[in-house]
């Protein structure tokens, strides 16, 4: 040992010596610190910025869902010195993915909804207020109660609004009574839908279950309640009593092919019979009947329960701005490009989650895999970089066939499966995938919020 | 969708995150019966191997009940299960449940078979005999408490 390093070390044993930790002390505490560090930066403890990117840029997220949630999270993280500003009037937080399990008894209400406040984080400005219109050519949108916004990026991530009054006679109202069910949008709608269920799967009669044509949020979600009612009525020994209906709006049950195949030939085999081309036009919850408009003309069935799905779009804020797509197949949609969900007119325009106009993917797996993209590429446009991250359309659908038994199916804009585990088949009903929707997603869905994954 | 191994962590952090307010207590109370346990031992012997197996055995007493009521505690049942997927994802969690109890159980059991009898005086200093090439050297007497923690 050199005689300056002797000299610094006497130094640092004279400092800890003031401090009153011996060598030994100093050591235990670095490796619990090492340790400490390691858990902080993998993000586990804390998802603190590890390489921050440094900017005054001002920053709107429009929506407080998974997507807006999780785009604030990762936005907040990854840069450092921006405005962000989160705007969506909502408090409380729905877990969405939820609301068939709810909808048919497997869940209670209260295990959908949390708080936003808990998941924003420290940072962010929240204005809890809805935004009323989009100004993109000056770079501001405008609030309810008329406020303006002033952005240099914007994130449009408020998700999709229901078209409830689309189908006449229809209204929230109804939910709950006199045979109407929707597990959509709300958890007491899907709360109220379990009332009508549970009353329909001890009396029978002739069970209604619709889809309305266009994209909608979980695609598979009316697919499940039918299933899982008519599961319901086994476990019950009630099925004979019942008379069971799919009327999808086309001639399809699911966007993946493989998916289509077994569903085409499993609802038969359980006594569900499939009506193709009739979307539900009108409903009279009076009459108890509901009037599908077929490619032959209008045909109006009674009924005892119906599961009806209304029809969906972008908020009208957002249809009827600049930023919605012009020409059809996602007309009134973001208009995003569908890889890198950058606007395809407004460059410092990003899209996350249900709003964006892409052939697939209005679920929370989408969300999951879309906002990491959204936002790797708005922090490279901030940087004046040539955006690099690719959405492949990944979305998943755990697809309860029964109560303990669902197939999770995923896959890309090409249709292709994707499994993200291998040893699991898509083609198959198993009992994993049942576990995993039941017990394991809700926290991949809050790490998700959290940033973590 | 593919899933980091700090992601599979922070989703199982999540899923914990509601039972914490039964597993931190339980941790804490099995750390303080272990400390416990080594207070009162002072100046006994103390057993692990009997408190080894009962633990083991509870948790195979475990591993058996989570394999026969996992699948209707999931509120599913075991004709729904197919393939060896979920036969061995039972399997596996059934070992997971029975490793967990079996490690809570532990410090329990030392407390109820791992505590011997008192040592005597001549058996300690027996013990404490210094090897032969350094008889020579002074032995001081010592208390009861040291060789006993030293052997912990």
């Amino acid at each position: 040992m050199s005689q300056k390093d002797k000299h610094i070390q006497s130094a640092v044993q004279r400092a800890l010596g003031n401090e009153g930790l011996s060598r030994r002390d100093f050591l235990r505490l670095s490796g619990g610190g090492a340790l400490l560090a390691g858990a902080a930066s993998s993000g586990l403890l804390y998802p603190g910025a590890a390489r921050a990117v440094p900017t005054n840029a001002r920053i709107v997220i429009v929506g407080a869902g998974a997507a807006g949630l999780s785009c604030a999270t990762r936005l907040s993280r990854e840069l450092d010195g921006a405005q962000i500003t989160l705007i969506d009037r909502r408090e409380e937080h729905y877990y969405q993915p939820g609301f068939t399990l709810v909808g048919t008894g497997v869940w209670g209400v209260a295990k959908t909804t949390d708080k936003n406040s808990r998941y924003i984080p420290s940072g962010v400005s929240w204005i809890q207020d809805m935004v009323a219109e989009y100004d993109p050519d000056n770079n501001r949108v405008i609030t309810d109660d008329g406020r303006t916004v002033e952005y240099d990026y914007l994130m449009v991530a408020t998700g999709l609004q229901i078209n409830y009054t689309d189908i006449e006679g229809m209204s929230t109202d109804l939910i709950g009574q006199r045979g109407v069910g929707c597990v959509y949008d709300r958890p007491d709608h899907a709360q109220r839908t379990w009332g009508v269920i549970d009353h329909f799967v001890d009396n029978g009669g002739v069970g209604l279950f619709t889809r309305p044509p266009g994209a909608i949020k979980c695609a598979g979600a009316p697919l499940k309640v039918t299933m899982l009612t008519e599961s319901r009525m086994k476990e019950r020994g009630t099925r004979d009593r019942a008379e069971m209906h799919y009327l999808p709006p086309g001639a399809g049950l699911f966007s993946q092919p493989d998916a289509d195949d077994f569903l085409s030939k499993h609802f038969p085999e359980r006594g569900i019979e499939i009506h193709w081309d009739h979307p539900l036009r009108a409903i009279d919850p009076d009459a108890k009947t509901a009037t599908f408009a077929t490619p032959l003309g209008d045909e109006t069935l009674d009924y005892d329960f119906i599961h009806v799905v209304p029809p969906m779009s972008a908020p009208d804020s957002l249809r009827e701005s600049e930023l919605a797509a012009q020409e059809a197949p996602f007309q009134g949609w973001l208009e995003v490009d569908r890889h890198t969900l950058q606007h395809n007119r407004y460059p410092n325009v990003f899209g996350a989650g249900d709003i964006n106009g892409v052939p697939i993917g209005k679920t929370a797996a989408s969300v999951k895999s879309q906002v990491p993209v959204a936002v790797e590429n708005m922090i490279q446009a901030i940087q004046g970089r040539e955006n690099s991250a690719r959405y492949d359309g990944y979305t998943s659908c755990p697809l309860i066939t029964e109560l303990g038994k669902a197939i999770l199916v995923e896959f890309d804009y090409d249709l292709n499966m994707k499994p993200s585990f291998p040893f699991i088949s898509p083609y198959e009903e198993h009992w994993v995938p049942w576990v995993m929707k039941d017990r394991l997603l809700l926290a991949a869905y809050r790490a998700m919020l959290r940033g973590r994954i | 969708m593919a899933f980091s191994f700090v992601g599979i962590l922070a989703v199982v952090l999540e899923f914990f995150r509601g039972w914490l307010w039964v597993l931190v207590p339980l941790v804490i109370l099995d750390l303080v019966l272990l400390g416990l346990f080594f207070k009162r031992t002072v100046g006994r012997r103390r057993k692990f191997s009997l408190p080894f197996k009962s633990s083991l055995g509870f948790g195979v007493f475990t591993f058996v009940m989570a394999l026969i009521t996992l699948p209707g505690i999931t509120r599913s049942s075991w004709e729904m299960l197919s393939g060896a997927v979920d036969y061995l994802a039972l399997i596996g969690a059934s070992v997971g449940f029975g490793v967990l109890f079996a490690i809570l159980s532990f410090p329990v059991m030392l407390h109820l078979v791992g505590i011997g009898a008192k040592v005597k005086p001549e058996q300690q200093a027996t013990r404490q005999t210094p090897p032969p090439a350094q008889k020579d050297s002074p032995t001081e007497p010592q208390g009861t408490a040291e060789p006993q923690q030293s052997q912990g």
